[in-house]
């Protein structure tokens, strides 16, 4: 094969990674909260748009992309932390079903006051400086950002890998997804461990919002898109599991984007074929646990 | 005679362990058969893969001659076989009343009716009463499960099965969690059911098993270690020695401190568990 | 309101004692007092409908009333399946969307015939429902609902991108209301009366319906999955009956808002009309019928006032919506009938 087939097609599956980092950390968070705490977080999207919106203040008024990439995720994790301690607590005692719809009522809540701030218009995160031109790869060229997107994405997959696989904390977070009862028996504060867990994946979300800030771009209705895409995620991957967040992101990123250039007409249906297909195969996802 | 339920070779394996290794039970019309053995010995198991809960890893399982392996539960309930639940499981939300008309109006192939009500299938609504009156909760008709005590929680689990009018019914340790007076009620009320009805128990309480049982099959690691006759089970030394280890009491199943095998889960139980309606408060509602 | 009274076999433990109170031996067997009151207040109902056009002259308030009670249906629809069924869709506006836009394809080529618009319509909701029924509900739970979401989603897309047959991003403008024989139902209140009649006649269907023995067992189904089979019940067939007759009358509603609308879009298929439908039922009190009705008329009415003053309405609703969740989640219903019992309480103190 020549350059000129083999640029795009290089190029369109780098664009395919890129998109696929971001829904990852989306349904890392989406996928850890399910795992530990049984219910699908429907405010995700919403946490997701926050990020984004925030981190383009953050830009803006600081002037420094880095700082907002940091500042951004902890200060939407301690506004999960809070509202896990005063909206989710109450619920426990009820079905899943209610924490869904609770989260359900909190997206409008968020996406709608994200509206009242920061208007409808569609706006955009300026590129840190360091990050724009291009890297060349030999036989093409690559955005810099969008590489950094890629790296940055599977340098966190490695390290959410390490927390889960290496640390106290990733294995009180694997025994609760295991066995809930047996955590609460080991003498952990399992109230706690649910706020935190919510916190930190919403905290991801965040994440992935500022990243997305100067790639994609932000305006209302963003939330539900992404939302409906990590869902797609975890539920190609499997629930609960940081491995079927990681595979389901790049099936499902590489089909939108590929969807996209090829079937321009049905590449939302080519996601939904997919996961239709998979669960058809196997009902609990690529590497999902039975769900009761 | 024929057999109504046949259980032939079965295996089941959860990865490597071997549930049921090769299981073979054959279950006379009109009989009544217990299945005991210690905790892990196979028994909930069987008891799922012949109710189609589980599939048999091999082997087969008939019903009244057909072969029913591969066919699930409802399908097997159609055929024939009624079966109760270790914890209760019924209609939670609804009442006494409904949950056993649910069992009534499905026998009655009512159950696809959508257009007139449910209160005006006189047949349905008769027989519910008059099952009701069976297990004598007839007068806690309008209450809802929640609101029943645990003892006629378990009646209630009988009758939602009796309502469909088994040719076979599997009874999953019916007395569990009773009081001793609830048990003794539970013993008369199954004593009372038709002759014409085949039974398959499981039951750890000894008393029970001896007072309902015609035949005795001791299930342990998976195997069928022996069968007969109670007294012939009472008097096995391998039954004894499986339940009791070598300690074994030359007066049958009871335990030196006087502990009976039905309450101890295994050996340690025996030894030094705790008194007998203890044990039972923890396990009550 | 006794109406709500009349409730068998649909509530959760809080409410059931007092339906129970009077049924012993044969539970359903309502006081004649209880039936008639239940009568007397439908009847008052029916009759406050009826006559509202000519008490209230406003067209606006007319067609809020009508909307009102469509999505009523379309609620009730739903309500089949989370309240009576326990089957959790997120995608209820798939059968909605698909007879909409059926009804408007056959109004604007072919036919503004009611019944063949009408038909058309409803037949082609049931005809997705039984396809992507049967799939869905071999799984439950979040699956279930992952898979009913992401079915609507691609007839969300199909409508979007099929422009030949459905206008695309531009939808479907100038539905005609329907016609039937020498009828003709362009005014504000004559449509109001035909959406009416099909608002009565869904009702009762339905009321029907969940009295019923099937309906029995979509309760049964809802409580219990396990001991359903245990007594011989095929769960699935069941499951899939309570998801095709409520994609039928969720369709019913589609092609009805098609005509009211003028108009149909890929937004009408959109997941948030299947959430906004879902926040009705919830609101009016999902397991019963009138419950779900009360949240269309609470959410629309609400919606009109509110989106007159501000923007902000989803905030609102959103808010709204937390506190049911949180602190009423059996709904108007379940507070109309704890308020009843304090009431009843304090008459006996």
């Amino acid at each position: 094969m020549n350059a000129q087939i083999l640029s795009p097609l290089i190029i369109q599956i780098l664009n395919g990674l890129a998109f696929s980092m971001l829904l990852f950390l989306l349904a890392a968070g989406l996928s850890v909260i399910f795992g530990m705490m049984d219910f699908i977080n429907l405010a995700h999207g919403a946490f997701y748009m926050l990020g984004a919106y925030l981190g383009l203040t953050a830009t803006q008024r600081l002037g420094n992309f880095w700082v907002a990439l940091i500042v951004v995720p902890i200060i939407v994790a301690a506004l999960g932390f809070a509202l896990e301690k005063i909206l989710l607590r109450p619920l426990y005692k009820r079905g899943h079903l209610d924490q869904v719809l609770l989260t359900f009522g909190l997206a409008f809540v968020v996406t709608d006051m994200i509206r009242w701030i920061w208007g409808a218009d569609i706006r955009s995160v300026p590129q840190p400086p360091e990050l724009t031109g291009a890297i060349p790869l030999g036989i093409t060229a690559y955005p810099r950002y969008r590489g950094f997107v890629i790296v940055a994405g599977l340098v966190l997959a490695a390290a959410l890998w390490a927390i889960q696989a290496r640390t106290r904390i990733g294995a009180v977070i694997r025994a609760g997804v295991a066995d809930k009862e047996m955590v609460g028996g080991l003498g952990i504060n399992i109230s706690l461990v649910f706020a935190c867990v919510f916190a930190f994946g919403v905290g991801l979300a965040a994440l992935s919002g500022v990243i997305a800030g100067p790639f994609l771009s932000l305006a209302p209705g963003m939330d539900a898109e992404q939302l409906i895409l990590s869902l797609i995620v975890v539920v190609v991957g499997g629930m609960g599991t940081l491995k079927g967040a990681f595979w389901g992101s790049i099936v499902v990123g590489l089909a939108d984007t590929f969807g996209k250039i090829y079937v321009p007409d049905f590449s939302l249906m080519v996601i939904f074929a997919i996961m239709a297909a998979i669960l058809l195969v196997r009902p609990n996802g690529l590497f999902g646990r039975a769900v009761t | 005679m024929t057999d109504l339920l046949r259980v032939e070779h079965v295996e089941r394996h959860f990865g490597g362990l071997r549930a049921l290794n090769g299981v073979d039970l054959a279950v006379a019309t009109r009989e009544r058969l217990a299945v005991i053995g210690p905790n892990g010995a196979g028994k909930t198991t069987l008891f799922n893969v012949i109710a189609g809960e589980l599939s048999p890893t091999s082997g087969r399982v008939l019903l009244g001659g057909e072969d029913v392996t591969r066919r699930r539960p409802d399908q097997r309930a159609v055929r024939g076989l009624g079966r109760t639940f270790q914890k209760n499981n019924l209609f939670l939300g609804l009442s006494v009343f409904e949950n056993v008309r649910l069992a009534v109006q499905r026998r009655h192939g009512v159950s696809w009716n959508a257009f007139s009500p449910a209160a005006s299938h006189r047949t349905v609504m008769a027989e519910t009463t008059e099952q009701l009156d069976t297990v004598r909760l007839r007068d806690r008709a309008g209450a809802t499960v929640r609101e029943l005590s645990y003892g006629e929680q378990r009646q209630l689990e009988v009758a939602v099965a009796l309502a469909c009018r088994p040719r076979l019914l599997l009874l999953d340790e019916p007395t569990a969690g009773m009081s001793p007076a609830e048990t003794v009620g539970m013993i008369d009320l199954v004593k009372g059911l038709p002759p014409d009805l085949t039974l398959l128990i499981i039951e750890h309480d000894m008393d029970v098993v001896f007072a309902l049982a015609d035949r005795i099959v001791v299930l342990h690691h998976g195997e069928v270690l022996a069968e007969g006759r109670p007294e012939e089970v009472r008097k096995n030394p391998r039954v004894m020695a499986v339940y009791l280890g070598t300690d074994v009491t030359a007066s049958g199943l009871v335990g030196a401190d006087g502990v009976k095998l039905a309450d101890c889960h295994s050996l340690a139980d025996l030894v030094g568990g705790p008194p007998i309606e203890g044990e039972r408060g923890a396990l009550g509602p | 309101m006794a109406i709500l009274r009349d409730r068998e076999l649909t509530d959760s433990a809080a409410v059931a004692p007092a339906a129970a109170g009077a049924a012993v031996g044969g539970a359903q067997t309502q006081s004649r007092a209880s039936r008639r009151s239940t009568l007397v207040s439908g009847l008052t109902v029916l009759a406050t409908l009826l006559v509202f056009p000519f008490v209230v002259p406003s067209v606006y308030l007319q067609n809020v009333i009508t909307e009102v009670l469509i999505f009523g249906i379309f609620a009730m629809s739903l309500d089949l399946l989370i309240g009576y069924t326990g089957l959790v869709s997120f995608g209820h506006a798939a059968f909605f969307g698909v007879a909409a836009y059926t009804a408007a394809i056959v109004a604007t080529r072919y036919s503004d015939n009611l019944l063949a618009t009408l038909a058309a319509g409803v037949v082609a909701a049931g005809l997705l429902a039984v396809p992507t029924g049967g799939l869905a509900i071999r799984s439950s739970g979040i699956y279930f609902l992952m898979l009913t979401l992401a079915f609507s989603q691609i007839v969300y897309a199909a409508a979007w991108k099929w422009t030949w047959l459905t206008g695309g991003s531009n939808g479907l403008a100038g539905v005609p209301r329907p016609k039937f024989g020498g009828f003709d139902f362009s005014s504000p209140a004559t449509f109001y009366y035909l959406v009416l009649v099909f608002f009565v006649a869904t009702f009762l269907a339905l009321r029907r319906l969940v009295s019923s023995p099937l309906g029995h067992s979509f309760i049964g189904v809802r409580e219990n999955e396990s001991r359903m089979q245990a007594i011989g019940y095929d769960v699935w067939r069941i499951k899939l009956a309570s998801f095709v007759i409520a994609g039928l009358f969720g369709g019913l509603a589609g092609a009805l808002f098609s005509y009211y609308n003028g108009f149909v879009s890929p937004h009408d298929v959109y997941w948030s009309v299947s959430g906004h439908v879902m926040i009705m039922v919830i609101i009016g009190g999902a397991g019963t019928l009138v419950g779900p009705v009360l949240g269309a008329a609470f959410f629309l009415i609400v919606q009109n006032v509110v989106s007159s003053q501000t923007d902000r309405w989803p905030l609102i609703m959103g808010l709204a919506f937390i506190f049911f969740v949180l602190a009423a989640r059996r709904g108007i219903v379940g507070m109309y009938l704890d308020a009843v019992a304090v009431a009843r309480a304090a008459a006996r103190r």
